[in-house]
C-alpha cells in the first residue's frame, strides 16, 4: 500500500480548466448540486411529501382559478361578440295592461321604428339602427320540436348583427319598400325543410306564401347557463322584411320589439350611451316602456362576478401557499438541525456560507417545485372534472400552468431563506462536533 | 524562505456569560515546510482549537498567524473558505464522512466548492483513493466500511486538492493500534512526498513517530 503514495503534494499539480471547459464543468457542478439536493429529499421522501401538501393545495387552487376564470371569460366574450360589442340594444319592455295605459297617457307610443330614425339622425356616432319585430305568426306544420321564430327585420339587420348568408341573399331594401313576401331562413331550419328550404322554395306564413330568397350561415348560439341576456337562436328563425306582412301579425304599424343601435366603433358605446338615453327619454316622454341593454356593460358585470370568484379562490390559494410555506420552513429547519454535521464537513472542505445557503435554498425550491408540479396535475384534473360536472367552460393555457409553478418556486425561495441562512450561520466547529 | 506557519502571540478566548474562557494564551511558534509534527496535551488543553485555527475553521482572538507569509487575520468567510479549499486537508477523529454519499462522492466534495475548475476531477479522486488503498471501494457507502477504511477515505478527501498542509485531529483515536498504525503510515508517506503534516494526539506512541512534538498545557506550550 505505501507504494501507492507517490506524486508531489501542492496545488500546482492540479490541471486547471480553460474558459470553455469551465463552462461545461460548471454545468456539471450544478448538476451534482441538484443531484445531491434531490437525494437528500428522497431520503426523507414521506416527510417531504407531507410537507409539500400545502403547496399542492395552493397551486391546484390557482390552476383551477385561472382555468375556470379564463373559460368563463372566453365564453362571456364570445357571447358579447355575438350580441355585438359596438351595439346597444333597445328592447320594448314587457308591460302589463295598466302600465301600457299609463304609458299611453303620457304620450308614448311604445318602441317604434321612428325611435331608431330619431337616434340615427340626432347622434353622429350612430352608424346604423336595425329593427326587429318578433311576430306571432303560425308557420306551416313542421316536424321540428321548437317552432321557428318569425322575425321581421330591416335590411341592415344582417350587417349590424353580423349574420352571414350561406345561399341566396339577405332581405333587400326593395323588399321592404315593395312589401315583398320573401323570407330568409336560418341554417338549421332550412335543412329540416329540405327542398322547400332552399332559395326558390316557398314557406307558408299565416295565410301568405313567402318565397325563400336566402339561407343564413350556421349560427352557433353562445349562451351560457348564467347569461344575463340570451342571444336569439337565428339558426331556427324565419326572417321577413319589416312591414311586408305586418298586417298579418295584427301589430300596430311601426311598432318594433327591438332596435339594434350600431355605433361606429366599440369605444363609442359608453360615451354615446347618455345621448341614447336622453333621446329615447324625450321621445317616450319619460314613459318607462323600453329597456336598454349594453353588451359591454354585461361584459363588465361578468368581469365583476369573475373578480369575486378570483378573490375567493385566490385567497384560498394564497392561504394554502402561506401555510404550505410555513410547513416547508418547519421541515427545512428540522433538516438543518439534523444535518449540522454534514454542514460542518462541507464547511471544512471549503464551502462558504453562500454555498451552504445555496444548498438549502436549492433543496427548498426543488421541494416546492415538486409540490408545484403535483399541484398543477391536481389542478388540471380538478378543472377537467369540474368542467365535466358543472358544464362550465374551462380553458387550460400555458400561462395558467406556468404562473402557479413560478409561484410555488417563489414560495420556496421565500420560506427557504430563513432555514438556509440558519444553516450558513452555524459555526463549523460546533457543527462538526454534533453527533 | 519563510516558515510555512508563523504564529506570534496568538490567543484565543471565548466569552461564556460574564466569564471569559482563555483557551490559548500567547503562543509563539513556527512550522517549517515539510515538517511532520505532533501537538500533544491533555484534553481541554486547547490543542484541537489550535488545529482549527491553523486550518482557518476557527479564528484566533489576538496575535498573528502567517501562512506562507500571508496574514490570515481579518479575512472574510469567502477568503477563509478558499484557504481551506486550496491549502488545507482535515482529518478528524470521527472520520466525518457524509453518510449518504458514496466513497467517491465524499472525495469529490472539495471540488464542488473549489472556485475554479479542475479538468481531471474524477481521475484525481480515483488516484487519491488509490493512494490510500481503496480502489476497490469507490461506490460503497461509508456505513459499509470499517473504521480504518473510513479514515482512509477521509485522508483521500483531505489530499485530493493536493493541499500543502494536512491537519489531523486524533486521526487514530477511534481505531485499534494496528489500523491506527496504518493510518500513520499513510500520513508519513504524504509527508515524505512534501506535505506538511500536523497531528493532534495524546498518544505518546504516535507522537514518537513524528519529527517534532509540541506540548500544550493549559493554553500554552510547556
Amino acid at each position: 500500500m505505501p507504494a501507492l503514495l507517490r506524486g508531489p503534494i501542492g496545488n500546482s499539480g492540479l490541471k486547471m480548466a480553460t474558459l470553455p471547459e469551465s463552462f461545461t464543468l460548471g454545468l456539471r457542478k450544478i448538476e451534482a448540486h441538484l443531484r445531491y439536493a434531490a437525494r437528500s429529499l428522497w431520503q426523507h421522501r414521506l416527510r417531504a411529501l407531507l410537507s409539500v401538501l400545502g403547496i399542492v393545495c395552493g397551486v391546484s387552487s390557482f390552476v383551477a382559478m385561472i382555468c375556470v376564470g379564463e373559460g368563463a371569460k372566453r365564453e362571456t366574450l364570445a357571447q358579447i361578440e355575438q350580441l355585438g360589442t359596438s351595439n346597444v340594444l333597445v328592447r320594448a319592455a314587457a308591460m302589463s295592461g295598466e302600465q301600457t295605459v299609463e304609458a299611453r297617457q303620457r304620450g308614448s307610443r311604445g318602441l317604434e321604428l321612428a325611435d331608431g330614425e330619431r337616434l340615427r339622425n340626432s347622434i353622429a356616432r350612430v352608424a346604423a339602427v336595425a329593427a326587429v319585430l318578433e311576430m306571432k305568426v303560425t308557420t306551416i306544420a313542421l316536424s321540428r320540436q321548437t317552432a321557428p321564430q318569425v322575425l321581421a327585420v330591416t335590411p341592415n339587420f344582417s350587417v349590424v348583427q353580423g349574420l352571414d348568408i350561406a345561399a341566396g341573399r339577405f332581405i333587400a331594401e326593395a323588399d321592404s319598400t315593395n312589401r315583398n313576401l320573401v323570407c330568409v331562413l336560418g341554417h338549421g331550419l332550412a335543412q329540416s325543410l329540405g327542398a322547400a328550404g332552399r332559395p326558390g322554395g316557398q314557406l307558408r306564413l299565416q295565410n301568405s306564401l313567402c318565397k325563400v330568397v336566402g339561407v343564413l350561415q350556421r349560427f352557433e348560439r353562445k349562451t351560457g347557463k348564467n347569461s344575463a341576456i340570451a342571444v336569439r337562436d337565428f339558426d331556427n328563425s324565419v326572417l321577413v322584411p319589416l312591414g311586408a306582412i305586418g298586417a298579418l301579425a295584427g301589430g300596430r304599424s311601426g311598432a318594433v320589439s327591438e332596435l339594434v343601435v350600431h355605433l361606429a366603433a366599440a369605444d363609442d358605446v359608453l360615451p354615446t350611451l347618455p345621448l341614447i338615453r336622453r333621446v329615447l327619454e324625450v321621445n317616450h316622454r319619460g314613459a318607462d316602456d323600453y329597456r336598454i341593454l349594453v353588451p359591454q356593460e354585461l361584459l363588465r358585470q361578468a368581469q365583476r362576478t369573475q373578480a369575486t370568484f378570483d378573490a375567493v379562490l385566490g385567497s384560498v390559494a394564497a392561504i394554502s401557499l402561506l401555510v404550505g410555506g410555513i410547513g416547508i420552513m418547519n421541515v427545512m429547519l428540522a433538516s438543518v438541525m439534523e444535518r449540522r454535521r454534514e454542514i460542518g464537513i462541507r464547511r471544512a472542505v471549503g464551502a462558504t456560507q453562500k454555498h451552504i445557503t445555496l444548498q438549502f435554498m436549492t433543496e427548498t425550491v426543488l421541494l416546492t417545485s415538486i409540490g408545484g408540479v403535483l399541484g398543477i396535475a391536481v389542478g388540471v384534473l380538478g378543472t377537467v372534472l369540474l368542467g365535466f360536472a358543472t358544464g362550465w367552460a374551462t380553458a387550460i393555457s400555458a400561462w395558467s400552468l406556468l404562473v402557479p409553478l413560478f409561484m410555488s418556486a417563489l414560495t420556496g425561495l421565500f420560506f427557504g431563506l430563513y432555514p438556509a441562512l440558519q444553516a450558513a450561520k452555524l459555526d463549523p466547529i460546533t457543527a462538526l462536533r454534533y453527533e | 524562505m519563510a516558515a510555512l506557519i508563523e504564529v506570534e502571540r496568538m490567543a484565543k478566548s471565548y466569552r461564556r456569560g460574564t466569564q471569559e474562557l482563555r483557551i490559548l494564551r500567547n503562543l509563539d511558534f513556527q512550522i517549517e515546510r515539510g515538517e511532520f509534527a505532533a501537538i500533544m496535551g491533555a484534553s481541554g488543553s486547547g490543542k484541537s482549537t489550535l488545529l482549527n485555527i491553523l486550518g482557518c475553521l476557527d479564528r484566533h482572538s489576538s496575535g498573528r498567524y502567517l501562512f506562507d507569509g500571508h496574514d490570515m487575520s481579518g479575512l472574510d468567510d469567502a477568503a477563509l473558505s478558499l484557504f481551506r479549499s486550496r491549502e488545507v486537508g482535515f482529518v478528524f477523529q470521527g472520520f466525518n464522512l457524509v453518510s449518504q454519499f458514496s466513497v467517491l462522492e465524499n472525495v469529490e466534495l472539495p471540488f464542488l466548492y473549489a472556485p475554479d475548475y479542475c479538468t481531471d476531477m474524477r481521475a484525481r479522486c480515483v488516484e487519491a483513493l488509490a493512494r490510500v488503498g481503496l480502489s476497490a471501494r469507490l461506490q460503497h457507502l461509508p456505513s459499509e466500511l470499517s473504521g480504518g477504511e473510513m479514515q482512509r477515505v477521509a485522508i483521500a478527501r483531505a489530499i485530493v486538492m493536493l493541499p500543502r498542509l494536512i491537519l489531523a485531529d486524533e486521526p487514530t483515536g477511534n481505531l485499534d493500534s494496528t489500523t491506527g498504525g496504518q493510518i500513520l503510515d499513510i500520513l508519513e508517506e504524504l509527508n515524505r512526498n512534501g506535505a506538511t503534516v500536523l497531528v493532534v494526539t495524546h498518544d505518546a506512541g504516535i507522537a514518537a513517530r513524528t519529527h517534532r512534538q509540541l506540548r500544550l498545557e493549559d493554553g500554552h506550550f510547556a
